[in-house]
């Protein structure tokens, strides 16, 4: 059993909040499955399928493939600009 | 080389930043410094009442400082400074400082010209424009990714 927090930032928050709490009953999983259940489980998070949001793990940015442990934070965020 | 970088949750004093900055050079010849304001009508000529910039807790102020130190790695400057704005930010007001310090004016404009370019870019913000006839987030501009492209790396 896998439980990771899971939050939103930038444009996908308008859509999804900030925060959810996600449990799966695996022993591993990446951030590509994440993005796919979430999507599965909610009609708006079909949006997180789109390349331009990214995702990162314990705030480190990492690729789809890359695998979250239980305990472990998750953000998605959108395009990003700051200055 | 120094870098430096913080994330401004109230106030961000532009020149008392720039007093604080000069104040802490050791015999450099030539400081730049830049102020960013919030602008009061957006790129589609409607007025702006409020602009919100959003941040994460870790992944912004890591990116702040990344950015400074990057452009301190990559001229010859002797001090690279950023301040910049979170939360909500009115028309007008300050949302980033940056300045650069070097022996010669070159590597300065340089280094706060490329720390610019990269934060419009790569900063961990998310900015949302509002006023009366509603809101919208705001992405960079073909103009900012043109400018960020400027540079090698």
């Amino acid at each position: 059993m896998i439980r990771i927090d899971v939050s939103f930032y930038g444009e996908i928050s308008d859509r999804l909040g900030r925060e959810r709490a996600m449990v799966f009953a695996a022993d591993d999983i990446t951030v590509g499955e994440i993005r796919a259940e979430l999507a599965r489980q909610d009609e708006a998070a079909a949006i997180l399928l789109k390349p331009q949001i990214r995702v990162a793990v314990d705030s480190r940015v990492v690729p789809d493939d890359a695998q979250v442990a239980s305990g472990q934070s998750v953000v998605f965020f959108s395009i990003v600009s700051g200055g | 080389m120094a870098a430096s970088a913080n994330l401004e949750l109230g106030h961000l004093d532009a020149g008392q930043e720039l007093a604080r900055f000069v104040a802490g050079l050791d015999g450099d010849g030539a400081v730049v410094s830049f102020t960013g304001l919030a602008r009061a009508k957006a790129s589609n000529g409607q007025a702006v009442s409020c602009l919100r910039l959003d941040w994460h807790p870790e992944m912004t102020p890591r990116s702040l400082i990344e950015l400074a130190l990057a452009t301190a790695a990559r001229f010859d400057v002797s001090d690279v400074r950023v301040v910049h704005r979170a939360g909500s930010i009115a028309p007008g007001e300050a949302i980033v400082f940056v300045a650069a310090a070097s022996a010669h004016r070159r590597q300065a404009f340089l280094a706060a010209d490329y720390l610019m370019d990269r934060l419009k870019t790569e900063a961990m913000f998310w900015k949302h424009e509002s006023g009366p006839s509603g809101g919208c987030w705001i992405e960079p501009t073909e103009q900012d990714r043109a400018d960020r492209a400027r540079w090698s790396d």
